[in-house]
Order: structure tokens, then sequence, then C-alpha cells
């Protein structure tokens, strides 16, 4: 029987297992497993796939019997499954068992429902003992695994609701991450009515927010399905089927939901902040940005939101609006307390006026030093042509030349050697332009320079 | 009366070492829209006194005064008043802002303030050795 649930294709197995564990309902792991077992019969839903995280190779044999049970339901897949078709239909499929996992754990222990992912990749993991580590085999070649365990071991494990919980848990980030056992599955068994985690494929990744709804409803908030680019696309497009019931739905509403709700709330904030700018906004509303074309897409229309090409544009405006200002709080010092566009348009004023001032205050600083200075340095003027771009090396010489030339400029001359002095000495500033250039602007301005302090003397 | 002209000499110098100053600047980052307008305002009048400290007092007055006005009414359609006259305000203070919009500003803005802080570290270098 083992080896016909892994090996053939057909779906004969789950009958038979659904007779295993019909016996203990009582137990919440075995009531999950039965479910899980059960329901694939009338929807022909085989594959059951649960990722198996690092963890469960700590406890080796009672995960083993899961894994060899629950990769039966993996193994056999439903040729039969009409509500999909391919991998996706898998995907379909395997969010059904666990949606109805997740009512039945629900229903026996108010905790949350369960994820299962679809383990395109991962299924292995069920059917390979503890001890090996999970070979990266797809669906295909894990139905091939030889594991033969009782199933009816499914029903005395204790701990099997804390596996499937376990194994349910999408590890948000990375799977090394999920190290310790204590995982949702005491959420499941102790009716927290949490699940915490959901771990997921990288494909699911995409899907599946790893965020954790409070409460028992299957509802976690997950990415936003419309984003998701995996297998599990089909999941999310194959979803309203009448076997998923409220499951399914809820999901898939939520899922919508939780997108976009979550984009409003983010937009929310914002627009509120922005919502003066209604009035600049409008003006430029008219104008359609090159962006929106390809900003349509990542745009959404938000729930309760005008979705004519005018709102949404004024509402791209307003987002770039916001980002600058967010870079802005960055780079003035003490903006991060501020709150709201007008102080901290306040204080951006206030510190480029201060950076102003002191730069006023800095340059004459300068001339008043380098006014004392009269040293004139002619082969420091003449080899500062290495600081300056070749493009402007005749200029610097005119300059030069210009500058020896003029007797009465002496006494600006040095200051103006002086910079180039001074600025040849801060080799180590890494912007180079900043040396080149101000060498540059020392050679330029002399041809300017030279008639203007002329006429100024 | 050399004092005095030498005091004129001296403010013309300080002309010039600003100018030469803002030019350093203004050439340091080409690739900003507030950089070539500074550059060819440099180039064109170079007397002209860019960054003048006469209006910074009137302009923090100004808005100060402004502020207070904004407290008073306190109304969220102030806001945005308010918020077009802080931006009135940016443009002025950065060089070309008065042809930018509200997008450009911001963007502009940033890496004025960016470039100012590196062109105040300089400077400070430059006093610093000088006066060493």
């Amino acid at each position: 029987m083992d080896n016909e649930l892994f090996m053939n294709t057909e779906f004969p197995p789950p009958p038979e297992m659904a007779t295993h564990f019909e016996p203990p309902p009582s137990s919440s792991s075995a009531m999950m497993l039965n479910w899980a077992l059960m329901d694939p019969n009338p929807h022909q839903d085989s594959s059951f796939l649960w990722e198996k995280s690092t963890e469960q190779q700590q406890q080796q044999q009672q995960q083993s019997i899961f894994d060899s049970a629950l990769s039966s339901l993996v193994s056999s897949p439903t040729p039969s499954n009409s509500n999909f078709s391919g991998g996706g239909g898998d995907g379909f499929l395997i969010r059904e068992l666990i949606g109805k996992l997740g009512n039945i754990g629900n229903n026996n222990n108010n905790s949350g429902e369960i994820y299962g992912t679809p383990m395109s990749r991962s299924a292995s993991c069920y059917a390979t003992p503890m001890s090996s580590p999970p070979p990266p085999t797809n669906m295909n070649s894990q139905m091939m695994m030889n594991r033969t365990t009782p199933l009816t071991e499914f029903s005395a494990d204790p701990g099997f609701a804390e596996r499937a919980a376990r194994f349910s848990c999408f590890g948000s980030r990375s799977f090394n991450g999920r190290t310790n056992t204590n995982l949702p599955i005491n959420n499941i068994v102790n009716n927290s009515g949490k699940l915490t985690r959901v771990s997921s494929t990288p494909a699911l990744k995409a899907l599946i927010s790893p965020e954790v709804a409070p409460g028992g409803e299957f509802s976690r908030k997950r990415k936003s399905v419309p984003k998701g680019k995996s297998k599990e696309n089909p999941i999310s497009s194959a979803s309203p089927s009448p076997s998923f019931s409220k499951t399914a739905e809820k999901k898939e509403e939520w899922g919508g939901k939780g997108s976009k709700s979550s984009e409003e709330k983010g937009g929310k904030r914002r627009r509120e902040e922005e919502d003066e700018e209604e009035g600049e906004g409008e003006g430029n509303n008219n104008t359609k940005p090159p962006e929106p074309p390809k900003d349509y897409i990542h745009v959404r229309a938000r729930r309760g939101q005008a979705t004519d090409s005018h709102s949404l544009a004024e509402r791209v405006r307003r987002e770039k609006i916001g980002e600058r200002m967010k870079l802005l709080q960055d780079l003035v010092p003490g903006c991060n307390k501020v709150t709201g566009k007008a102080l901290m348009l306040d204080e951006i004023i206030n510190y480029v006026q201060s950076l102003q001032r002191q730069v006023e205050f800095l340059s004459m600083k300068l001339s008043s030093v380098n006014d004392t200075r009269l040293d004139f340095n002619v082969d420091a003027l003449v080899s500062k042509d290495v600081m300056i771009p070749s493009s402007n090396n005749r200029l610097h010489e005119e300059g030069l030349q210009s500058k020896s030339s003029s007797p009465r400029s002496f006494t600006h001359l040095p200051t103006l050697t002086q910079f180039t002095d001074s600025i040849s000495q801060y080799q180590m500033f890494s912007e180079e332009d900043l040396q080149s250039i101000v060498g540059m602007g020392v050679a330029l301005n002399p041809n300017n320079e030279s008639q203007h302090m002329k006429i100024e003397l | 009366m050399n004092k005095s002209s030498s005091k004129t000499n001296h403010q013309s110098f300080e002309k010039t070492v600003k100018h030469e100053v803002d030019m350093a600047f203004a050439l340091s980052a080409q690739e900003f829209a507030w950089s070539r307008f500074l550059q060819q305002k440099l180039l064109s009048s170079p007397h002209d006194d860019l960054i003048s400290t006469s209006s910074y007092p009137s302009e923090i007055l100004e808005r100060s005064s402004k502020k207070q006005g904004g407290e008073k009414h306190q109304d969220r359609d102030e806001e945005g008043g308010e918020i077009k006259k802080r931006l009135k305000e940016l443009q002025k203070l950065l060089p070309g802002g008065e042809e930018m919009n509200m997008e450009e500003i911001l963007s502009e803005i940033g890496s004025y303030i960016v470039c100012l802080e590196l062109q105040m570290i300089v400077l400070k270098s430059i006093v610093q050795d000088n006066t060493s």
C-alpha cells in the first residue's frame, strides 16, 4: 500500500489513509493529517507538499513518519484532478488542502490556519528521512521515493501538529532562520490562533507574505497576489474553486486587500501630507510625465481611489515628491524630528541658508587671510598645470602670463596663487573634480580677473 | 585715503575671492542644473553677488513672519499655501531655482546641500592652512 502511495500516480491510498485516521479525531495532529488525507479524496488532491525546515531534522523519526505520509500524498499526484493542470494545479490543490487543514485545525484548536506551501523543490524533504538532507528534487522525482512508513503512525504522532505547523510555517526570509523548534506549532497546539510564519519556497516567497495575521481565520496577509510571478500564480488565479470554499476566497480577498490596503496605508500617509499639493498637482496633471506609462504598471488603483489617468499621475507625482522629501530628510540634520512638509521645508531652507552663509563667511575669511600673504610662487603656479585639465592649460598659462604681466595686480595674484597652492595641498580630497576645478576656476578667471582687476584698481 | 582705497581693494578682492569660490563650487558639480546655472551666471556677470549676505536676514525675517502668520491660521488649507511659500523661498536660494518646478527643486536641493557642505569643508581647510 505504501508503495502504491509513493509510486503510482493514481489516488487509491487516500481512502485507505482516511480510514486509518478517522479513529483518532481527538488528537489535533491526527485530525490534521486525517483531514489532509481525507480531503484530497473528494478533491482528488494529493499534492500536499509541506516544506520541511531544517529543524525537522531534529525530530527524525516522527517527522519521517509524517514525511512519509505526506509524501504519499505528494507522490500520488492526482491525475484526476480536474481543478488544475500541471504544477499550478498542484499548488492550487495544495492550497486547498492546506486551507481545509487550517480550517480543521481551527475547528479543533481555534488556531491559525496552516499554509501549505506547494513545494516544488522541497517536496522531497518530506520523503527523506530526517538524517538525510532533502534532495533538491522536484515533485516528480519525489514521487519516486520509496519511503514506506505506516500511515497509522500518523495518528499516533503526538508532535504531528507541531511538525505539521512547522512544515506549513513559511519562513519569511530564509530557511536558515528557522532554527528554533518553537514554531507556530505551539500556537496551533496551544490555541494561540496564530500562524507565526509562512515558510515558502523561493517561488512562493513572492506570493506569500511572511506576516502573521493574528486570529484564527484563514487570512494571512499575502504579498499582493498580482505580483506573484512564480508558478504559484495559478494558485491564486485558480483559487476561486468551489472546493476551496470560503478559505480560498478569503485568502484571495485578503491577499488582494492586503496588498491594496498596505499600499493604501502607505499611500494614505503620504496622501495626507500631500493633499495640500493638490493645487499644485492639478497644474501638472495635464502634463503627463513620461514615467506614467511605466508607472502605471506599478501604481495600482487603490481601493476607493479614482482610476483616471489624472489622479494616477498626480499620485505618482506626489509619491515622487514624498520620496525626495525623505531623501532630503536624510541630508538635512535635524529633519528627522520634524514632521510635516512645511516644517521640513523650513528646516531645509534654514540649512541651505546657513550653509550659504558659512561659505560666504569662509570665502571672506579666505580673502582676508590671503590678503596678508604676499607669497608669489610662479613656479608653484606653473606646476599647478597638472591639476588642471589639459583643455584649460592654455587658459591657465595665459592667466599666468596675464598675471605676471599685470603689475598692479600683484596683491591679488598671490591670493590666486595661494589658492592654487593651498588647493594643491588638498590632493587628499577624494573629489578630484574639486581640486582641478578650483584650479580651473582660478585659471579661468584670471582672464577675466586681470581685466576686471585692472578696472577695479 | 590709503585705507579707503585699500578697503575698496579689499572689498573688490573679497568679491573676487567670492567669485572664485562660487565658480569652483559650480564647477565642482557640473551635472546638476543649479551648477550649470550658477556657472553661467558667474561667467556672464562675475561681479554680482550670487549669494548675497544682505538677503539672508531679510529672508529669515520674511520666513519667520510667514511662519507666525501660518501659525495663526493653522488650517490644513493653509498648509498648501505655506508649503508653496517655502518652496518659493527655496527657489530663491537655489541658483536657477526660479525656472524649476517643485520636483526639480527638491531633487536639486539635495545635491546643492551636499556640494555646499563639501565646499565648506574645502574652504575651512584652506583657511586653516593659510592661517596656521
